[in-house]
């Protein structure tokens, strides 16, 4: 006799259908990952290291946690945002003013942007969904809002001191409350960290309950409506959560430059490249951001130190790049994947 | 000083309007945000300072070959670029506009420089003062190449064979290669003269700008305003709106503050957006 007491767990989450995640691996790739990991958390103990190719890695974990940040509203949810670099610069702008200003630790001003950014996603997001405002349209709507931030912190000089941009004042005695190191070499472990967190926060997201909903209100808004999910607070509470995250890249930006204006952290430029890593990795996928990065990062840099007496060069072949990808690679290297059940599990497709 | 404000806002309107109206026929027709028309613009641009400093033409009488060869360039990057991603992802065709304006623009960096060249004309330095306000001869002559553009467009979709072909495409592509209409062959003729139009707005007001790798951008962009308040797809609409932004951008820098002046407008885009995502003068998607 069949106990028919038993709670339907198997019958809601049937496990063969989604997969186990990074579970699926198996032994092998797991272990390589888990070495690489560890390779790259041992490079700054190279005998011999130059900073400058720490630097590319700290960029490369930079522009990796961007890359993911984006995916979990525009791989995971559909809303492909072309003005990300509008929640990186209220994010640096936040705690650098918030440090400037008040002496408030970056790390509170991290918090602090973060939440400025989610709530400028929210401020965006709700007349947007509400409307039913997707695709194209929503595209050209974040495209506007990177010009409206870029124009206003340009413009409001007394508070952002406009084009002219904002030093962030170098710690007598570096501490880590101050956010700075007087070893600069740490600066790579916390942007390993953030990005570590970012990944996990994303592959969380992607198993989670909350994660196949916003899959299904990608793909079939009208069914997943139909399904029973609030697919405008489903895709709202996604690209909060995407700004708050890309947020944090910004504070992390302007403590490790030690210096902001609106063109390096507002400008699209910024906000395509970030779409540029999640879309060459596969967006898709919560891995998608560090497999654009490990290419596009050294590649740029590559180009901009080879050409650098060539002003353009590296950025026309990042466009290059962008338009040969659109035409032979559509869904990134991951996407290649994404037709291998166990594979499509691990990487979150 | 309202006067002014106006007069330059009209100037501005008509030069937004050329832009746009490319865009608009672009998206219309081949259903695709051209995110590559103010870099194209930028190219065109390029392209006239070449003729006049090489070969001393006048930038006026470079129309024809700028033309000519933006509709061609426009033509093979439909034909080469666009259409193998027609059929793919939603996010490919967004991007790869984008690709191709930074690949354009950031060429024409590599190859010229950042630095700021000009042309001049004959007529350049002249001003006349209709109603007491002063306006240049070369802004009126963009104003008149500008409306002379959109009313030849306007005549072209609606009373040759070709151009009803466009807008049977843009309706229905479907019905339309029942019908035995090439539509591929629309697409490229439409980004052909999208890209053209770019041309023209090129050389009119290639005596009022400093030619320089970035001039396209606010050209660019303002035209995507412009096309979704005129109601994507829509020419007319495109037309119409682009007057409204010019002096409603040109009227706000003068009374109340230059430097918020783009960011006003694109705030009163986003604003309209949400609303009127059919554009200020609603229906939905149409040609002419």
């Amino acid at each position: 006799m069949t106990d028919i007491s038993a709670p339907p767990t198997a019958l809601a989450r049937p496990a063969r259908l989604r997969g186990r995640g990074i579970a699926d691996a198996g032994p092998v790739a797991g272990g390589l990952a888990a070495l690489l990991l560890a390779a790259a958390a041992a490079l700054p103990l190279l005998p011999g290291i130059s900073f400058y190719y720490l630097q590319i890695g700290i960029l490369v974990f930079w522009f990796a946690m961007l890359g993911t940040s984006w995916s979990v509203a525009g791989g995971y949810g559909g809303m492909h945002s072309i003005g990300n670099a509008t929640f990186v610069g209220l994010g640096a702008y936040t705690s650098t003013l918030l440090y400037v200003d008040f002496h408030l630790t970056p790390w509170l001003g991290m918090a602090a942007g973060m939440v400025v950014a989610a709530l400028t996603a929210l401020l965006i997001g709700y007349p947007c969904f509400r409307f039913g405002i997707r695709g194209d349209y929503f595209a050209l709507v974040t495209v506007a809002l990177g010009q409206v931030a870029y124009e206003v912190a340009n413009g409001a000089t007394a508070i952002t001191k406009g084009s002219q941009g904002v030093p962030v004042p170098y710690a007598a005695t570096p501490s880590a409350l101050d956010f700075q190191f007087g070893n600069r070499t740490q600066f790579y472990y916390v942007a390993m960290a953030i990005w570590l967190v970012t990944v996990i926060v994303a592959y969380r997201v992607r198993r989670s309950h909350f994660g196949f909903q916003l899959l299904a209100v990608r793909d079939d808004e009208i069914a997943a409506a139909r399904g029973g999910i609030n697919a405008p607070r489903r895709k709202l509470a996604a690209l909060a959560l995407s700004a708050a995250l890309t947020a944090s890249a910004g504070t992390f930006y302007a403590q490790f430059i030690l210096f902001i204006d609106p063109a390096s952290v507002f400008g699209i430029t910024l906000s395509v490249q970030i779409v540029l890593m999640a879309v060459l990795g596969g967006m898709n996928s919560y891995l998608g951001g560090i497999v654009g990065a490990l290419i596009l990062v050294p590649a740029s840099q590559y180009l901009s130190t080879t050409f650098a007496a060539h002003p353009g060069v590296d950025l026309a072949s990042y466009g290059v790049v962008l338009v040969l990808l659109t035409i032979y690679l559509p869904y990134g290297l991951l996407g290649l994947l994404r037709h291998a059940p166990r594979w499509r599990s691990v990487i979150g497709w | 000083m309202l006067a002014s404000a106006i007069a330059s806002g009209v100037v501005l309107g008509a030069i937004y309007a050329l832009v746009a109206v490319g865009l608009a026929l672009i998206f219309g027709v081949v259903k695709i945000i051209n995110f590559a028309q103010g870099a194209l613009l930028t190219v065109a641009l390029y392209g006239v300072y070449l003729m006049y400093s090489h070969f001393r033409i006048d930038p006026y009488l470079t129309l024809p070959a700028v033309v000519a060869g933006m509709a061609a360039l426009g033509y093979l990057i439909q034909t080469v670029l666009i259409d193998r991603v027609l059929n793919k992802e939603r996010a490919s065709q967004l991007l790869i506009t984008f690709g191709l304006a930074m690949a354009l623009q950031n060429g024409c960096l590599a190859l010229f420089g950042a630095d700021y060249h000009s042309v001049n004309t004959p007529i350049d330095s002249q001003v006349i003062h209709p109603f007491g306000v002063a306006v240049t001869v070369v802004s009126l002559v963009a104003m008149g190449g500008s409306a002379l553009s959109v009313a030849f467009l306007y005549l072209f979709l609606r009373k040759t064979r070709v151009g009803t072909a466009i807008r049977v495409v843009a309706q229905q592509p479907d019905s339309a290669e029942l019908a035995g209409i090439n539509v591929r062959r629309m697409y490229a003729l439409a980004f052909a003269l999208g890209c053209a139009l770019a041309g023209v707005a090129a050389v009119l007001i290639s005596p009022m700008y400093p030619i320089q790798p970035n001039v396209g951008d606010t050209f660019g962009i303002i035209a995507f305003i412009v096309v979704v308040l005129g109601g994507l797809g829509s020419v007319t609409g495109a037309a119409a709106s682009a007057m409204l932004i010019g002096i409603g951008q040109s009227v706000f820098a003068t009374m109340i503050n230059v430097q918020m002046s783009t960011a006003f407008v694109f705030l009163v885009f986003i604003v309209l957006m949400i609303v009127r995502p059919n554009g200020l003068f609603g229906r939905t998607e149409r040609v002419a």
